[in-house]
Order: structure tokens, then sequence, then C-alpha cells
């Protein structure tokens, strides 16, 4: 019975290897590497069948995991158009002009156009008849997707009101929903960039059952309105009583997959926008050996309605250099014990920053994330002495303690929840010596991840001599202990700041937009610290590069030449699994827009130049997306179109209409093809 | 302005030594006319030393780095009492003198640092402030050999040279405390905390005295004398400095001859 599956295993890895040995592509499974893109329960085995097991055969050889060769094909400069979604730029933006001002078709979406009459200003009347309609109106303008899972990106109804006209009914609905418990506020904050100004957050409610992806954001000054931005499902029509509780849910899952899920990651019962319907679901997230998955079940039938990889990962990788990391001394914030070593607990910054030493057992790490075991301070790194010996905790502590400052002085940012939340590290979660690409989880190895509530994961690296195929032009890559990369814990973290802000759903665009918005913040902090160059600690605009060698993971300047699209025409798995829909891939058109607009040049898919606002002025460009990303509240499921208009806003917010990052970053949206 | 207590003694000493001088005064109108072979003579002054400025630098280890410190403290001009014997051969001019100085007095002084960053080396926050109320005393013994330069019926000049013993003890500014906060990118001085210090070393004096007769045993006088020493003071570990001690002396007072 199983010889079958084993003869066809043994073939299909001497396939691979004969196909690694010759240089050519491996494209039957179409997972792996790029480590945010594989997806799920198989992305292990594709990792492991054509490397290990090959290398095994070729004694001392290095291991070298292949790129699958349909993520080393990059996209074709000159041809703009994206054979994959012919489609989809169309759609998005037919999608914005409806829900923004445009006369015609913002008519049936719009719940405050004047001119509409049948949809008189009286906002109540004229905001539900508008959903109904802009469900219909969306519904109409989009094929159906191709994947069969669930997405809430498919059926809401996008609020982005600036205007008088348009803010003022929003205003109206935004007071009755709240009376009647439809929308709930989250959170208000002060705007730490101009007087006065408060940003309010709301969730959409469906008879006390939070309504996935529905959410929000008005920015108000002295008490006026000044923009609405958020996603409203309408017509919700469901019986908020689930047949399964959540405990049962729990137990589903558990025996399903073969994990233990902790009372702190108990289901959590969400109305889950499916294809134009909604359904009642429960929402909850698994980690396990083979990464962390959230799951979304249907609270009637118990079945899976949508699952996707739960990780915002930082696609990264590294080699051991041994102490010191790169070698640079630094200082990190530690605590003394009465009795006892030194343990990385910060107590000089505001929130407690502490690193956990999981001393390479994955098990353990995997139980302190699904919430089986608590950690507690003798899981710290420690040291005798306060000369530390593990550069991968310094590097922890210490970075993460730099980007905490950097929001801090750049943003009056206190910490990832505003509030100052605990910053946890987590280092060595696995060990390099039981590396073994068939039954390691990667994400221990090669990936950081910020797994919520604060909590970061950096990735132990790979051994001396693995090598991945990662780089540009799928050429083989070193990967360090992750937490040494100054961007890259800026990245996780700011995955935790996008998580208590935006909370951009991390799939497909809005998805592409959280990971841009952390590659964006992730160089904003090396610039912060580090002289402009190249090489070690030296800030540019390259993505993991200082422990992904040679050349980082992604390159904000030239996407292309890394593989990644440098312009809205050239997205890629968008509405797939792939990548989330293309999460870490598509996320280079934002960045390279922030690139352009602080250095300026010529995007090379439309030939059109942007003219940046200089080094000297990037602070201006932080700001501005800092603001539109965090601030003004972007909504969850914000499109590459939301993230333009919302920038932009924040640069006349900022800096007034016509001022140069006004124009620098209205310039680069066009160049990079988002309109 | 309150007098000090360096003050009060030099008055009651003077008082004292008047009122001894007024009985030697009486008992030498009684006594028969001699010619001496060897005299004496006390002598009680009230004396003026110019200040002097002592720099202080040194450094204490704060977040994995050096914290450099340094002071400027004043050190003004002070009174201090002195009071001298000596002894005077009359044929040969020649004599020797013992006397004891004592100073006291207060000062202060400005104080910087350089505070480590604790986040980051070599990114350092200066703080400034002052420091009051610190005390130096010094208590010098002078020995002098002396020759009677002019010597008439009203006027006595004697000039003098001899080596010193100081004995100094001295507030020092040991470290700096301050405040900072969170970024912790700025620090604001707080008080700097000192300690006593005390050191003795050898110097040396020289000068003269203009002793004016008003009678034969009672006289009033002047003096000007430099002296000058060098004490090194540790009032921390590895925080040495060198004193520079001393300084010329301008004063006046009684003298009582024998």
């Amino acid at each position: 019975m199983r010889k079958v599956p084993k003869v066809r295993g043994i073939l299909r890895v001497l396939a691979i290897a004969a196909a690694i040995v010759l240089g050519l592509p491996i494209s039957s499974r179409p997972g792996f590497t790029r480590f945010a893109e594989f997806p799920r329960f198989t992305r292990f085995s594709r990792f492991a069948e054509p490397t290990t097991r090959a290398v095994e055969d070729r004694a001392a050889d290095p291991i070298v995991v292949a790129r699958p060769s349909n993520l080393v094909t990059p996209p074709n400069p000159g041809n703009p158009v994206n054979l994959e979604n012919p489609a989809s730029p169309g759609q998005s933006e037919i999608l914005a002009n409806a829900n923004l001002e445009n006369p015609n078709l913002g008519n049936r979406v719009n719940p405050g156009n004047p001119v509409n009459p049948v949809n008189p200003p009286n906002p109540l009347g004229g905001l539900f008849a508008a959903l109904r309609n802009a469900a219909s109106t969306i519904t109409a303008l989009f094929e159906p997707r191709a994947r069969s899972s669930a997405s809430p990106q498919t059926a809401g109804t996008t609020v982005a009101a600036t205007s008088e006209r348009a803010i003022q009914p929003w205003d109206a609905a935004i007071e009755q929903m709240s009376n009647d418990g439809d929308l709930r506020l989250r959170r208000t904050t002060n705007d730490t960039f101009i007087a006065g100004r408060a940003h309010e957050r709301f969730d959409q409610y469906y008879k006390g059952v939070p309504v996935y992806g529905g959410d929000i954001s008005r920015q108000t000054d002295r008490g006026t309105t000044v923009s609405v931005f958020g996603t409203i499902y309408p017509n919700i029509d469901l019986d908020p009583k689930p047949r399964l509780s959540a405990e049962e849910v729990r137990v589903m899952v558990e025996q399903a997959h073969n994990v233990t899920i902790g009372p702190s990651r108990a289901p959590e019962l969400v109305v889950l926008p499916d294809a134009g319907t909604y359904r009642l679901v429960y929402r909850v997230t698994v980690f396990s050996l083979d990464g962390a998955t959230e799951y979304f079940i249907d609270a009637s039938s118990g079945a899976t309605v949508l699952e996707r990889d739960a990780l915002e990962r930082q696609n990264a990788a590294a080699i051991a250099r041994g102490l010191g990391v790169l070698g640079d001394d630094k200082k990190v914030s530690v605590a003394s014990q009465s009795a006892g070593p030194y343990i990385t607990w910060d107590l000089l910054r505001p929130p407690a920053i502490q690193t956990f030493d999981m001393n390479g057992d994955p098990n353990k790490t995997t139980n302190a994330l699904s919430g089986v075991i608590a950690l507690t301070t003798t899981d710290l790194a420690s040291n005798p002495t306060t000369t530390w010996s593990d550069p991968v905790a310094v590097d922890a502590q210490a970075y993460s303690g730099l980007v905490y400052d950097f929001y801090f002085k750049r943003f009056g940012r206190q910490g990832l929840d505003g509030n100052n939340i605990r910053l946890v590290n987590i280092v060595h979660p696995a060990s390099r010596a039981t590396f073994n690409p068939s039954t390691s989880n990667l994400s221990y190895y090669i990936n950081a991840f910020y797994a919520g509530g604060g909590v970061m994961v950096y990735g132990e690296g790979l051994p001396t001599g693995v090598l991945a195929s990662t780089g540009p032009g799928g050429t083989f890559q070193s990967w360090n202990y992750l937490a040494g990369g100054l961007d890259v814990l800026a990245h996780e973290l700011t995955h935790g700041v996008t998580d208590f802000t935006s909370n951009l759903i991390y799939q497909d665009e809005s998805g592409a937009l959280n990971e841009a918005f952390s590659d964006i913040m992730g160089t904003a902090v090396e610039f912060y610290y580090q002289p402009p160059g190249t090489g070690f600690l030296k800030a540019d605009y390259l993505i993991g590069e200082d422990v992904i060698t040679p050349g980082g993971l992604r390159s904000m300047s030239d996407p292309l030449s890394y593989g990644y699209p440098d312009n809205y025409s050239l997205r890629k798995f968008i509405g797939t699994n792939t990548d989330n829909g293309g999460v870490h891939t598509n996320s280079s058109i934002a960045n390279h827009a922030y690139f352009l607009a602080i250095e300026g040049g010529t995007n090379r898919t439309s030939r059109l130049t942007v003219t940046g606002v200089g080094q000297a002025n990037r602070a201006q460009i932080e700001n501005v997306f800092y603001r539109a990303f965090t601030q003004m509240m972007m909504p969850s499921n914000a499109t590459f179109h939301t993230a333009r208009l919302m920038t932009i806003q924040a640069a006349v917010d900022l800096y007034g209409a016509g001022s140069g990052p006004w124009q620098a970053v209205t310039q680069a949206w066009t160049a990079v093809g988002v309109n | 302005m309150r007098p000090t207590f360096n003050f009060l003694i030099l008055t009651f000493t003077f008082v004292v030594v008047l009122a001894f001088a007024a009985a030697a005064e009486a008992q030498a109108r009684t006594a028969a006319r001699q010619a001496p072979t060897w005299s004496s003579t006390i002598g009680v002054n009230a004396v003026v030393q110019t200040g002097r400025t002592e720099s202080q630098s040194f450094s204490i280890e704060k977040n994995l780095e050096q914290a450099p410190i340094t002071a400027t403290l004043s050190l003004e001009r002070a009174a201090l009492f002195d009071i001298s014997v000596g002894v005077t051969h009359a044929r040969s001019r020649l004599g020797g003198s013992v006397s004891v100085s004592s100073l006291s007095r207060n000062f202060g002084g400005a104080v910087g640092a350089q505070i480590p960053h604790p986040f980051f080396f070599n990114t350092p926050r200066p703080v400034n402030g002052s420091v009051s109320g610190l005390l130096d005393t010094e208590l010098v013994l002078h020995v002098a050999a002396t020759y009677q330069v002019w010597r008439s019926d009203r006027f006595d000049l004697v000039g003098f040279a001899g080596p010193s013993m100081f004995t100094v003890r001295q507030d020092l500014v040991t470290g700096v405390t301050y405040t900072d906060t969170y970024p912790y990118d700025t620090a604001t001085f707080a008080s700097a905390p000192t300690a006593r210090a005390s050191a003795t070393s050898l110097g040396f004096n020289l000068g003269t005295d203009l002793t004016w007769k008003l009678s034969r045993r009672v006289g009033v006088g002047a003096i000007v004398r430099y002296t000058h020493g060098s004490v090194t003071l540790s009032p921390s570990a590895g925080n040495n400095m060198s004193v520079e001690v001393g300084g010329l002396q301008l004063g006046g007072g009684l003298r009582l001859v024998y």
C-alpha cells in the first residue's frame, strides 16, 4: 500500500536532484522559498524533497534550496499587462471611483451624494440603500474570483469621504450605527502631528458579533470630521447564534490538526463576508511545527471556510557568523536580579522589552506561541555578567528597543499599540544543530514573524553551508540569525503597529500594503540609525540585506531586479492562495512608490519620472506614510488605490496641497501605476 | 556679615595677647635695664592669603563608559590666624622662628560632566551645574631662619625663610548626580557629591616681618609671607588631585618682645 507513493517520492527526489544539478527550473510544485509565499501545510515537503536528500547524496556539497520557477520568473518590465490578473486593475479603479467621487457609480454607493435623487442627504436611509446598491454594484463589477476561499475584500462598501458633502451623511450614519450597536468605537487616538486632530476607529458588529474586515476610521479636527475611510458590509442577514460552541470548535481544530490551543487563543465568533454573502464563523489561529494558520470555521457545520497563513512574516534568512553577529558593539538594556544572572528585560524604556530564549526547542516555541505554556523570567535570555555572550539575544533586545525609540522620536508613538504594550522577542526558536528541512518548522529558521500581541519571533537562520536560492534571479543566499537585521526587527514590529491600527487584512492588496508598510518602516529605521551606503550596517533600500547575503530579499529601489513587480500593472497572485494573494510580492509596488517619493527617479515599467523630496527630507515621506497607515487608520480592507488617496491626504494634512511631499507622493503613486 | 570662626578666634587671641603684652610692659618698666644677648618675640597676626582656582578632572563609569567630570573650584582669598615665636641673637642678628597658621574657608565652583547614553556608545550628554558650601582648612607649621635686617629703637625688620609643613583638609567633587528620562537623549544636572580629603606635605616659606615697638616689650607688626606647598588629595578611588596650597600672605598684629 505504501510502496507506490514511496517509489514516487524517490523518483521525484531523483528528478528534482537532477534538475538542480542541471540547473533546470523545478516547476512542478509552486510553493517554496520566498518564505512568506509558501502556503501552509505542503510547503515544508516542497522545501525538503528537492534539497536535503539531493544534498545528502552529494555528501559534503552545501545544501541548496531550489527556487520554484514560478517565483523566480521576474515580471516583464516591458509588458504592462498583467497576464495573471488581466482585469484586476480596471476593477479596482472602478471600485474606487464608485465609492469616492465618481458621480455616476458613486450615486449608487455614496450614501450622501446630494445629487442622487435616490439617495438624499438623509444619511441613514441613504446609507443602507447605498450599502445595498453597493453590494450589487460591486458584485456586478467583479468577476468571480478564481479561488474558492472566501475573502472579505469581495463584498464590502469602501468608504473614502474627504469632502464636506461626502462626510456629512457618514457622520450621521456613524452616529446612528453606533447608537444601534452596529459600530463600536474601538479606539480614539490623538494626532501627534497636528494639534487638535483625533482619529477614531469603529468596528462593525452585527447583532453583537464583529464583522471581519468591517471598520471605519474617522479623522476629526476639534470635533469636526475631516475624513472618513473604511469598509462597511451591508445587508447582513443571519442568525448570530452559533450552533457550535467555541469550545467545540477548539476541540475540533485540535483534533483535526493535531495541535493544542491554549486559553489565550480561544476561537472568536465573527461574521465573515464570503463571496457576496455572509457566514457566521469562528476565527482561530493555530501555531504548530508547520507554522501558524488562521482558520475560519463555520459555526454551524464546523467546516473550514477559509484558512490562511497567519504569520506576518519577514522574508529573510541568514548564516551564522559566530559571536557578534555583524561584529558591532552595542548596548543592551537588561535587568539585574537580586540573585541570579542578568536577564534581557528592558526596564529603561516605557514598555517592558523582553527577549526570551527558547534554547532551540521548537516544541517549546510552539507551545509558548499557542498559549499552552506561559513563559517566565527564567525563560528570558540571561548572562552571568553584563558582557553578553549571545549575539542573537543582544541584537533582538537592542534592536527592538531602537525600533521603539524610532517610533517614539519620529512619530511620538508609544509602542505597538500606542499604549506601551510589552514587546516580546523570541530567539533561538529552533536549533541549527537539529535543522532538517524535511521536518523542521522553517518559520523558526528562515523567517521572522509577528505572532500578535506584541510577540516577535526571529528565525535561527540556516546552518553553515546551507544556502537558499532566494536571491535575485534565484541566486543562492546565506541566512544569518534574523535578529541581526535592524530592518528585519523594524519590519516585524511594524506588523504589530499595523495590527493595532489599520489592521490591514493579510490578503491580496491590503496584505501587500501591510507588508509594504513594514518594509517602509524597516527602511526608515535603518536610515534613522545607520549611515547611508552599501554593505553591513549601512542604510539602503534593500530588505534584510544584513542577514540574507548577498543582497537581501527585496529591493525598494529596483524591485524588478529581484523579480518583484514595480508597477501595479505587474501585480501577481491577487485572489489566489499563493503568498496570501501576493502580499510580499506586490508589496514592492508600494515600496517602490515610497522610494521614488524620497529619492526620485524613473519607474522602469511606466517610464514616468518622479521628483523626490530628497534624502534630507526623507522624514516628510515617512511622516506621510506613517500618518496614512496608522493615524488616519487606513481601513483594514484598503487597496492600493486607497493607500494612494490616504497618503496624498496625509501629505495635504501635514505639508499642504502643492507642497513638495504632496507632489512627490502623488507622482510616485502615478509612476507605479496606482491611480 | 556673620563673623567667621577664624575671626572670633583671632579676636579672642588678640585680646589675650594684648593682656599679656600689658603685663609684660608693666614688668619691663620695673626691671633693671640690661642689654640682652638673645631676644625673643611672640607675634600674633591676622593675615589675608590670596585665593586660588583649582581644576579637578576625573572620570567615573556610567553606562559602561567613562564619564569625564570636571570641576572648577574657586577658593577666594581668606583670613588666617597666625601665631609665631622667634628668637634673635643680638650680635649676629641671626635667629629662628616657628609659626603656626590656620586657615578655614568655604568655597564652591562649577561642575560639568559628559554622561554616556544608556543605549548608545559615544553619545555623551553634557550636564552642567554648580557646587557650593565646600570647606577648605589648612594648618601650616612654618619653621624659619631669621635675620634681623634692620634694627632701631622703634623698628625691627626681620627677613625669614624655611620649610613649611602643610596639613590640608579639603572637600572635592567625587561624582555627579543627574536626572534623565526616556528617551535619555538629554540629562539634567542634579548635584555633585563631595568628599573630604586630607593630606600633609612639605613646602617652604619666606618673607619679612616689620615690628614697630610701641614700648620696650610691646609693639605692632606687619608681615608679608609667601608660602607654597603641594599636596595630593584623593577624595575617592582613582580620583587624585594635586593641590597647590599656600600663597602670598599679608597681615599684621601684636608683638611681644622679651
